[in-house]
């Protein structure tokens, strides 16, 4: 994914401007930014939710955003949704997904609203995943999960990023992330989106602001 | 198929037939209360029930179900499950005319066990279909128009308030000319349920009865067809309020 003069804004508000930037494929790309400049907002563009000047390379390909803004309806049965991913989807992706992300150990019986914050995730994941999308972009995905959650989720993703033809984009100021997920980093400054940074290098940028 | 039946166990698991069911239930005890009550009927007949039940539908049903109705898709807009519909495959209309499926079929339950309970009692099981296809017509229109204010706005007492105003909107405009009785057509003031009353007291035959209740259901097929237009005028609104 590659976004060329890519300028976005929200009520008048420039938060991106002319912005060059390409994404590795196949890699984990993380973008760390702090609040307000327009991590949500990129993210919503991406997947086309949100106008933007400029152009987005790969917008065509099949992109899906996991964040807090695009949940699984809270009245269902974890079965319905397992139910609903394997008929609609591949079934094979969505058991390998089941056994990935050890979803055999959530009673299949509870709503979704009476979940922990890591099995929903985990629910959400399995149910966008099947879709086999080439890009997915996850927003501060990781926000107000418990530490055994987070591990849970950095090994799937580690594994994931190797065995599947997905680019992932995670937009996210947990340094956590940064730390147990391999990939490219980015640093969104000044209405810019930096990149080509180290680990270490976008770390202390953000940390000193 | 998979979609309505998706949006069907979604209906079940948040007891949505069940409510709305007992609302119905809810019209039919108003409707009999206030016989007894106010109007100080002694002996209930057919007629005075069927008349008091059908007048709580049309009086007083904007306000008994559009907050039944709106939360079907306030809901989707306040946790944020429109992508989880578009992840599916669903259009705007399609995600609407779902909506509005599902809930249809809720009112048919509910406007046959109101039907079952103005009859029975009676022993007028020849009058069923009419009981039925009345309430129904009423609930046809309520459902159309209630959810197409829920789809148009997120905020739910913004579309409590619009589905209010217009109802009491109609009723004034419909008072100003015979012409605009469409405005409120199944108000208590207007020439259809005067249709149903001149039957009621053997004024007209039954199938000049059907005839308007034939005309009911076209009135109901071109207010669906506003919806529609409504919903792929604003289709936009969809992502905006739940993305």
């Amino acid at each position: 994914m590659k976004l060329t003069n890519f300028s976005l804004s929200i009520k008048g508000k420039c938060l991106l401007e002319n912005v060059n930037v390409d994404f590795k494929s196949k890699t984990i790309n993380h973008i760390l930014g702090k609040n307000g400049t327009g991590k949500t907002c990129l993210a919503k563009a991406l997947v086309g939710a949100m106008k933007f000047d400029g152009d987005i390379e790969g917008v065509n390909k099949k992109v899906c955003v996991i964040g807090s803004y695009t949940n699984l309806p809270s009245d269902l049965k974890v079965k319905d949704i397992i139910d609903v991913t394997k008929r609609k989807f591949n079934v094979t992706v969505a058991q390998k997904l089941i056994e990935q992300l050890n979803i055999q150990e959530i009673s299949f019986d509870n709503k979704m609203k009476n979940l922990s914050d890591g099995q929903k995730q985990k629910i959400k994941l399995l149910f966008f995943l099947a879709t086999q999308p080439e890009i997915v972009v996850l927003d501060e995905f990781t926000n107000a999960l418990d530490k055994k959650s987070c591990f849970d989720i950095y090994s799937f993703l580690n594994e994931y990023i190797k065995t599947s033809n997905t680019t992932i984009i995670n937009i996210t100021h947990n340094l956590t992330d940064i730390e147990y997920l391999e990939g490219a980093y980015y640093l969104i400054e000044n209405k810019n989106i930096l990149s080509n940074m180290t680990k270490e290098k976008v770390v202390n940028a953000y940390i000193k602001g | 198929m998979v979609r309505m039946k998706l949006e069907m166990k979604r209906a079940v698991r948040n007891k949505f037939y069940v409510i709305f069911t007992l609302i119905n239930l809810l019209n039919v005890l108003l409707g009999y209360i206030l016989l007894v009550t106010i109007d100080k009927v002694q002996n209930v007949t057919f007629q005075d029930m069927f008349e008091s039940v059908y007048t709580v539908y049309t009086q007083f049903g904007t306000l008994l179900f559009s907050a039944f109705i709106i939360m079907q898709f306030y809901v989707d807009y306040k946790e944020k499950n429109i992508f989880f519909y578009k992840t599916l495959g669903f259009s705007e209309l399609r995600y609407y005319l779902t909506k509005v499926g599902m809930i249809l079929l809720a009112t048919i339950i509910g406007s046959a066990f109101s039907s079952i309970l103005v009859c029975v009692p009676y022993a007028k099981l020849g009058m069923l279909p009419v009981v039925f296809l009345k309430i129904e017509g009423v609930m046809i229109y309520y459902t159309l128009i209630i959810s197409t204010i829920g789809f148009i706005f997120s905020n739910f007492l913004v579309a409590f308030f619009s589905s209010f105003f217009l109802w009491i909107a109609g009723i004034v405009v419909s008072a100003g000319s015979p012409f605009m009785e469409y405005f409120a057509y199944y108000d208590a003031s207007t020439t259809d349920y005067h249709h149903l009353i001149s039957y009621l007291d053997g004024k007209i035959e039954i199938t000049s009865l059907l005839h308007y209740i034939a005309g009911n259901y076209v009135y109901d097929l071109i207010v669906f067809l506003i919806c529609v237009m409504a919903v792929l005028c604003l289709r936009r609104r969809w992502a905006k309020n739940g993305i």
